[in-house]
């Protein structure tokens, strides 16, 4: 297990690299920076003056270097549109993505994983097809329309809850069921086919002749191999949600990342979406490598690989 | 037997039907029986004939569609019929009566420890506590030849090999010491040498623990040696029950007997083998007569008039026939061949290994360090014109690597294999093919589902461009007829077929081009006992009159004894013992074939039916 999680690590560390390098590629290539800073119009000196003092004359790989370490010292450059350390940014949008995102991958939990078991151990049941229907429909649904037919019918019809903000508890609630139906078709789904093969497998027999049965049979031999697809399916969910939902938080009108990013991009502010860049990045590959390590503790056989 | 003494387990008028599409099948029929506590009872039957939705339903396994009716289903005091399902699993299941089933691979459950899925067996009961389970489970596994108990109930499933996860399953379902085990085909997924020690460790646990077992296979070897009564089973029905001694040595109904001849006789002639026409049907409609009546050779019109009743022959051996048989010989067709059984082999050799050997690297992972893995050790081997060479070896042996090299499929790093005199790697693919061609071992897998078996069989035609459209219809209509099958199957799809006609299929295909030598895998072990006297007869036949030679693998002995002219045995990537076949198997000199042999379950009372029959029903 050791040996296999050492494996893992070192690979996402390799990836993690090669993605901060082509984030820094965007940054140093596809503009000027010192011409950036200089402003328009200014002088070749000057320009000239500003890319040796920043050190953008040195050859990329130092340049890659230096801006490695500086990272790693916690200086995420500064953004040129807002006029703050980008670190700082960063750190003030997060909590309500991240809190967002949980909440959400939280909703689509409770919903998926009881019904697709539910639709399996009842397959072509009543409610085996309303499981269907329901992944159907909720796939097809825009999330802009799913969140604006709530904050009507739950916001204004019947105002149970808050529509816009971030500020309480409560404002989280809508916009974690809007972010968490687009997640649901998948992962029930999975758990569903997941659930209907162990069933059908051998061992699930085996485990029945020896007196399982009902909610033990469920839990004690078939849902951990059931999850298993679920696990690496939900990282990737998992880490969509935490770059951000641009439309749910624009709805909403939550401070999160996801409108954050919006606004650099169409600001412009270069050194803040690279910094977002890396960020997303490295939460899909630190996401991937946890579903990795979950899997091979959930089932042994992959420990060996 | 004293009479008074109620029996453990009363089964009455069991059946069993499913749902398929539109209509039912009826699985079983009508099946009585009864055990009394330590009794052993072999099922025995080719697939389709009901045997394993028996142990099923006395398991309450069968499938959710499945509908079970009986008129008596008791074990002990205890009375299945009454029971709900939540009512059995507490207090029949792994307590009174345990099932363990075929595939030892895929029985367990992958992401559990052997120790957790051993305890539970217990502690879901409440028979014991997680510590006195623990205890339980190393002795029962120490018991049962596991070596390393203790350390073992920390392992995965997948870290064990087959034989021991056989006893592991056959621990778990002793923890609770039932009074009846079932073991559905416990051995038919194991090598032989391992098969006969779980069959040997069944027998020592029935008479140690005073347990009463049901044994359903398809082999009649497997079941004679380990059981005292056999219950024979055909297309649903019960057809024969009586002690191993009756049933095996004074068989009553035709299909008995016809299934006693086709086994491949324990000192095989080469000559044909008895068979049965036909296979196993599946009865969607209740019969109207005999369900054996199209397979038979007595049938009159009796037969198919109503389901004959029950017979006696003696106490205890029942049948279910209404001819008197005693007296008509044999029910089986014997398809003697007139030809010259005698080949001479002298003219060279055709196919030719020397030295071949294939090492292969394993890599424990990405990163990890190359281990090599000799999968075929300096191998040298011929066949000649007209022989049957077998290649016996049990799995992991080299056999099908040393398949692929001969075949040209795969490169050998060293040695060359030739055929007539030419190096294999000389000659291209296009003539290789009209040279040698295989013969796989599972028929519902290799032939293209999507394919009419004419287009199947066509196909090598008309990738090497001979003949029209028209010639190649002829000529697949001539190979039909030389396998043994209706021209009209030209147009049917490899699913309607039964797995002895789409084996045919398989060898109507390999021989289109005409080659000189077929590599048979296995060619005949996904089959049942009846089909695969009718497919190694095929073999014959096709050598007789198109001079074809075979290399035969396989790791079935009665196979190799029925019809093979030398043999070579493989182990561990090595050639230990060749040599002419009665020399091999008669005197075998090295270590591992005398191991060999002796796993190979030979018919306890061998009556050789053939000899029994007399010559009167031979034709």
């Amino acid at each position: 297990m050791l040996r296999y999680a050492g494996k893992r690590a070192i690979l996402a560390v390799l990836v993690a690299l090669t993605v901060s390098f082509a984030a820094f590629l965007l940054l140093s290539v596809a503009t000027d920076p010192a011409a950036a800073i200089a402003g328009e119009g200014a002088e070749p000196e000057v320009i000239e003056q500003i890319r040796e003092q920043l050190g953008l004359n040195q050859p990329l790989l130092a340049q890659y270097g230096h801006w490695l370490s500086a990272i790693s010292h916690g200086d995420l450059g500064t953004s040129y549109y807002w006029r703050q350390p980008v670190s700082t940014l960063i750190l003030d949008h997060l909590p309500v993505t991240l809190t967002l995102a949980l909440a959400a991958t939280f909703v689509a939990l409770i919903v998926a994983i009881p019904l697709g078991t539910i639709a399996a151990l009842y397959p072509n049941s009543t409610i085996d097809r309303f499981a269907l229907t329901l992944a159907v429909s909720a796939q097809a649904t825009p999330t802009f329309w799913l969140a604006l037919m709530l904050i009507i019918l739950l916001g204004v019809i019947v105002p149970i809850f808050p529509i816009s903000g971030d500020a309480t508890g409560w404002n989280y609630v809508l916009p974690a069921i809007v972010l968490g139906a687009h997640s649901v078709p998948a992962i029930m789904r999975l758990t569903r086919v997941g659930v209907l093969d162990v069933m059908g497998s051998d061992y699930i027999r085996t485990a029945r002749a020896k007196g399982l049965y009902g909610y033990r049979l469920l839990s004690r031999q078939v849902m951990r191999n059931a999850l298993l697809p679920v696990v690496s399916v939900l990282a990737v969910q998992l880490g969509h949600k935490l770059g951000g939902s641009v439309i749910t938080e624009s709805v909403f009108a939550m401070n999160g990342l996801g409108r954050f990013a919006l606004q650099s991009i169409v600001g412009g502010d270069i050194p803040t979406v690279q910094m977002l860049v890396v960020l997303f990045a490295l939460t899909f590959i630190g996401l991937t490598l946890l579903a990795d390590l979950l899997n091979a503790w959930l089932d042994p056989r992959l420990r060996l690989t | 037997m004293k009479a008074p003494q109620t029996p453990l387990l009363e089964v009455s008028d069991l059946s069993v039907t499913l749902p398929v599409r539109e209509s039912k099948l009826h699985a079983v029929r009508g099946v009585s029986f009864s055990l009394a506590r330590g009794e052993a009872l072999g099922i025995v039957g080719e697939s389709g004939s009901g045997k394993s939705m028996t142990s099923l339903a006395l398991m309450n396994l069968l499938p959710k569609s499945a509908e079970r009716n009986a008129s008596v289903l008791r074990l002990g005091e205890h009375d299945l019929l009454a029971m709900d399902q939540i009512e059995f699993a507490k207090s029949v299941a792994a307590r009174r009566m345990a099932m363990i089933f075929q595939e030892p691979m895929t029985s367990l459950n992958p992401v559990y420890t052997i120790g957790r899925q051993l305890t539970e067996t217990m502690t879901i009961h409440g028979t014991a506590g997680p510590k006195e389970a623990r205890e339980r489970a190393i002795d029962l596994l120490d018991r049962i030849g596991v070596p390393d108990a203790k350390n073992r109930l920390a392992q995965y499933p997948h870290e064990l090999s087959g034989g021991l996860r056989q006893r592991v399953m056959i621990a778990m379902m002793l923890m609770n010491a039932p009074d009846l085990l079932i073991a559905d085909e416990p051995t038919t997924a194991l090598d032989v040498t391992v098969q006969a020690s779980i069959l040997e460790l069944l027998a020592e646990l029935r008479k140690e623990l005073g347990m009463a077992l049901i044994l359903v296979s398809h082999d009649l070897g497997v079941v004679s040696q380990s059981v005292d009564k056999i219950a024979v089973m055909y297309a649903g029905e019960l057809i024969e029950t009586g002690t191993v001694k009756d049933v095996l040595s004074s068989p009553q109904h035709p299909y008995t007997r016809g299934l006693l001849a086709s086994i491949p006789a324990p000192r095989g002639t080469g000559e044909r083998l008895p068979s049965i026409p036909g296979t196993v049907p599946p009865l969607f409609a209740l019969p109207s007569g005999c369900t054996f009546a199209d397979r038979c050779s007595y049938a009159e019109t009796k037969c198919r008039a109503a389901p004959p009743p029950m017979q006696s022959a003696g106490e205890g051996h029942l049948y279910r026939c209404i001819l008197p048989l005693n007296t008509t010989g044999s029910s089986v067709r014997t398809a003697v061949s007139a030809k010259s059984q005698i080949h001479s082999h002298d003219n060279g050799s055709l196919l030719s290994a020397r030295n071949v050997s294939r090492t292969f690297t394993v890599r424990a992972g990405l990163l990890g360090k190359g281990k090599a893995l000799k999968a075929v050790d300096d191998v040298s081997l011929d066949v000649a014109q007209g022989e049957i060479v077998a290649l016996v070896g049990e799995s992991g042996s080299g056999k099908s690597t040393l398949a692929r090299i001969l075949l040209g499929l795969q490169e050998s790093d060293r040695g060359e294999v030739t055929i007539s005199g030419r190096p294999i790697l000389s000659i291209s693919p296009f003539e290789r093919a009209k040279l040698i061609q295989p013969v796989f071992q599972d028929p519902y897998s290799s032939l293209n589902p999507r394919k009419t078996i004419g287009q199947t069989v066509m196909r090598p035609l008309e990738l090497h461009g001979i003949g029209s459209a028209q010639d190649r219809r002829k000529e697949a209509e001539r190979v039909m007829e030389l396998v043994g099958l209706p021209r009209r199957l030209l147009n049917n799809y490899p699913p309607q077929l039964s797995g002895g006609q789409r084996q045919r299929v398989a060898i109507a295909r390999a021989i289109v081009l005409q080659p000189k030598i077929l590599i048979c895998d296995e060619p005949t072990s996904a089959l049942d006992v009846s089909v695969q006297a009718q497919i190694l007869n095929l073999l014959l036949d096709l050598r007789d009159e198109l001079g074809l030679s075979y290399l035969l693998i396989t790791h079935d002995l009665a196979v190799v004894n029925c019809i093979a002219t030398r043999v070579a045995v493989m182990h561990r990537g090595r050639i230990v013992e060749s040599g002419e076949k009665d020399a091999v198997l008669r005197t075998p000199r090295d270590p591992y074939t005398q191991t060999l042999l002796r796993s190979v379950q030979t018919m306890k009372f061998s009556a050789n039916p053939r000899a029994a029959d007399g010559a009167a029903g031979l034709q």
